[in-house]
């Protein structure tokens, strides 16, 4: 692992957050007590082990004792180590120094080594500490009452920007050669039938890039749903995935699952927050997320009245189907990529080798984790979606 | 081409179903949890200076059911003790209508689940409004869109508008403040609530908060089903029957595709369907143009926001024009199959219910009655 430890001059910090000190001199007859960050200036990429030093410098005229510092880790930094001045991770994420003795003028330095990975949504992480108890009264600050914005030079806030691409899975999904459109599209099936689509969504999960025997998580779970596609600009446009953040290199492909990992799986909606992707599509009588969805309308007489209702629903662990492409990808710091899939419906439905086919005329819905149309469904998912 | 054959699909989807039914009782188990509204809420810069009003008084610790996912409770409207009082004192006080002669609980009766009994719902001087009201039972978990078209995104968005439209209140919120700020008690009140300083400050964007607060109160989850689901209690043979079709779990019912849209726990998906209540040949005929209108999109024409049905035996007349005035109506719909256009959800199809599956049905939807909620006071009028 890259080792990264810095000691730059505050001039040369590009990262540092904090308030700064506006009480320059201390009050005769007190202790004054600072707490800033050394400022870490190269971008940490994930895997590696980044030092972080507070200061804690006492300002006023009295010497300080019973003094304490809390540093709270930063999300997304794990396997926490060389922590020096006897602190203690016993209450992760917090880091705790007790009983520190500082004489006036005195600077003490707290540290501690982590493991970077992946950054949160707002692509950084938040690195914070704060003065939590002294046995002397301070003239400006009070121990204990950081609000996680700091106000009192007894706080410090870094906030540590990684290295970081962005890559975006962008879905595409066609008919044949035809773009997938909802509602008045007709689009011709087997055996002179024709069907119209009303929805065609499913949910992805566990996105890993790929290389060598690594697998980089990317996104845990998303929805692409292509309910509101009703032309063909919107069609080719495509659904994606949202932003997702990934370390800088050179990979050899993605894969992701179609559907929900049996980990995922096992949840239900109450463990979500309203919104989320997992908070809606549960079956409960099924125990199992709906996988995927397809509806519409199918002429079968044909008569052009598309008056029969198609309406498969595919859920359960045995129809989870797990994804993998080849390709070279290469993610750059600060730049985005996009990845374009495509996803044939008619692949799904009909069988591209042996020509078997979903029979609508024998079954319009599937509700089903186990139903033959289901398993049909799923097992042509794998010849369906193409990474271009 | 080859067929797949299908023959087996619907015996092997039911049988499973059947042993799948009832795993997940953690779902289910009562474990209310409190969320502390505005927790997150960042009062100070780094500079030590406010940058925002903070909530005045007591946190409204709100219980949510552990059965629902948690709603997103906006940032800049945290609950307070107060904040919510003040706006069920708004709820309930006609001050909000032109003529002192409507309030918003005219139309949303706590009694009646906070809806009114009316197909259409009337306004001051008795002027018909547009749509049936809707019940305001779990209003703080709505996310996707509110009123039957979803055109406010939020509940502080939607209370400002009935004061204005004048086939409900008919009023002007101009005139709304000036009475609010020469009322004797209201100047108080919102001080408490928000630590307004000076009558200038009550505004119309503080009683839509307040508003808000007061209805993300309304939670309902004290139903018979969720007694049933607890392990509280036992449905009848009929309401049995009933939630099997409701839910499609059962190889030997017809299957009433209900839970497809009306998804438990909230009894809705919260999105926005045509139910094929209307015959339209061409999606420009629907006259009103329901999710249409509010998006513009033409296939949306014809579509509703999918109500929740809890307790909705309470919440007659149904449907977004009050059509139907029982539930046999609601359901005969259903079982009929619905009529054409081009967006009917596929869902809608014939269900050949005979006369039992049909009052089972009836009695499994009476089981999401919630008495505990519309008997509440404290949702009750203050006055």
């Amino acid at each position: 692992m890259k080792h990264l430890f810095f000691m730059i001059p505050l001039a040369a910090a590009l990262l540092f957050g904090g308030c700064n000190n506006t009480d320059d001199e201390g009050q005769p007859g007190r202790a004054d007590l600072e707490l800033s960050f050394e400022p870490i200036t190269e971008k940490p990429n994930i895997g590696d082990v980044v030092t972080f030093q507070a200061k804690l410098f006492n300002r006023g005229p009295l010497a300080a004792d019973g003094v304490t510092v809390e540093n709270t880790v930063p999300e997304g930094f794990t396997q926490v180590g060389d922590i020096n001045a006897g602190g203690v991770f016993t209450a992760p994420p917090v880091i705790r120094w007790a009983g520190l003795s500082i004489q006036p003028e005195e600077t003490i330095t707290l540290s501690f080594t982590a493991v970077a990975g992946k950054p949160g949504g707002d692509i950084g992480f938040t690195h914070s500490a704060q003065v939590t108890a002294s046995n002397q009264p301070d003239p400006d600050s009070t121990p204990n009452n950081a609000s996680g914005a700091p106000k009192e030079d007894d706080e410090a806030v870094l906030h540590l920007i990684p290295l970081a691409g962005e890559v975006s899975l962008n879905f595409k999904a066609s008919y044949g050669q035809d773009p997938l459109v909802m509602f008045e599209r007709e689009y011709a099936y087997e055996d002179n039938m024709a069907i119209k689509m009303q929805l065609f969504q499913f949910y992805l999960s566990e996105v890993n890039l790929l290389r060598e025997d690594e697998r980089v998580p990317v996104m845990d779970v998303g929805l692409i749903s292509f309910g509101d596609v009703y032309t063909d600009e919107q069609a080719l446009a495509g659904k994606s995935s949202g932003t997702l953040v990934a370390p800088p290199g050179n990979y050899t492909g993605i894969e992701f699952g179609f559907g929900l990992t049996p980990e995922l799986n096992a949840t239900i909606p109450p463990d979500y927050p309203l919104g989320h992707p997992l908070s809606e599509n549960y079956w409960e009588a099924a125990s199992s997320y709906i996988f995927f969805k397809f509806e519409g309308n199918a002429d079968l007489e044909p008569n052009g009245e598309f008056s029969d209702k198609l309406t498969f629903h595919v859920g359960g662990n045995g129809n989870y189907r797990q994804l993998s492409f080849d390709k070279p990808i290469a993610i750059e710091d600060e730049k985005e990529l996009t990845l374009q899939f495509n996803i044939d419906l008619q692949k799904m439905l009909v069988d591209q080798n042996t020509g078997e086919y979903l029979d609508f005329r024998q079954v319009t819905q599937s509700h089903s984790n186990e139903s033959p149309s289901a398993t049909f469904l799923a097992d042509h998912v794998a010849e369906a979606v193409e990474l271009e | 081409m080859k067929r797949v054959p299908f023959h087996a699909v619907h015996s092997v989807h039911k049988s499973r179903q059947r042993a799948g039914y009832g795993v997940k009782k953690r779902n289910f188990i009562f474990r209310p949890h409190i969320i502390l509204s505005g927790l997150a809420f960042s009062l100070f810069s780094c500079s030590g200076g406010e940058t925002a009003i903070p909530p005045a008084g007591e946190p409204y610790l709100l219980a949510l059911p552990a059965q629902y996912s948690t709603p997103n409770l906006p940032e800049d409207n945290p609950m307070t003790v107060a904040g919510v009082e003040l706006g069920r004192r708004l709820f309930y006080d006609p001050i909000l209508s032109a003529d002192s002669s409507r309030s918003c609980a005219s139309c949303h009766l706590p009694e009646r689940a906070f809806t009114d009994g009316k197909s259409i719902a009337t306004g001051v001087n008795e002027r018909p409004g547009r749509r049936n009201a809707q019940s305001l039972a779990n209003a703080a978990y709505q996310y996707r869109g509110l009123f039957w078209d979803g055109r406010s995104a939020t509940l502080e968005e939607q209370a400002l508008l009935p004061v204005e439209d004048p086939n409900e209140m008919g009023h002007d919120w101009a005139e709304v403040e000036r009475s609010l700020r020469r009322h004797p008690s209201y100047p108080a009140w919102f001080a408490a609530a928000f630590e307004t300083t000076d009558t200038s400050q009550i505004t119309r964007r503080l009683a839509a908060k307040a508003l808000a607060q007061f209805e993300r109160t309304l939670i309902s989850a004290g139903s018979k089903y969720d007694r049933v689901k607890r392990g509280e209690a036992t449905f009848t043979e009929m309401e049995e029957r009933g939630q099997h079709i409701f839910f499609d779990t059962s190889e030997e019912l017809p299957e009433g595709e209900c839970g497809h849209c009306h998804t438990p726990p909230l009894f809705t998906d919260q999105t926005y369907m045509n139910n094929g209540i209307t015959e339209a040949p061409a999606l420009a005929d629907f006259r009103d143009k329901g999710r249409g209108e509010a998006t513009g999109q033409y296939f949306d024409n014809g579509r509703f926001r999918v109500p929740s049905l809890r307790n909705v035996a309470l919440t007659a007349p149904y449907m977004h024009d009050g059509r139907f005035a029982t539930l046999e109506e609601v359901i005969e719909h259903y079982n009929q199959g619905g009529h054409y256009s081009e967006n009917v959800d596929p869902k809608i199809r014939k269900l050949h219910l005979s006369d039992t599956d049909k009052l089972a049905l009836k009695a499994f939807l009476e089981t999401l009655t919630d008495s505990t909620f519309v008997n509440n006071p404290e949702f009750r009028n203050p006055f």
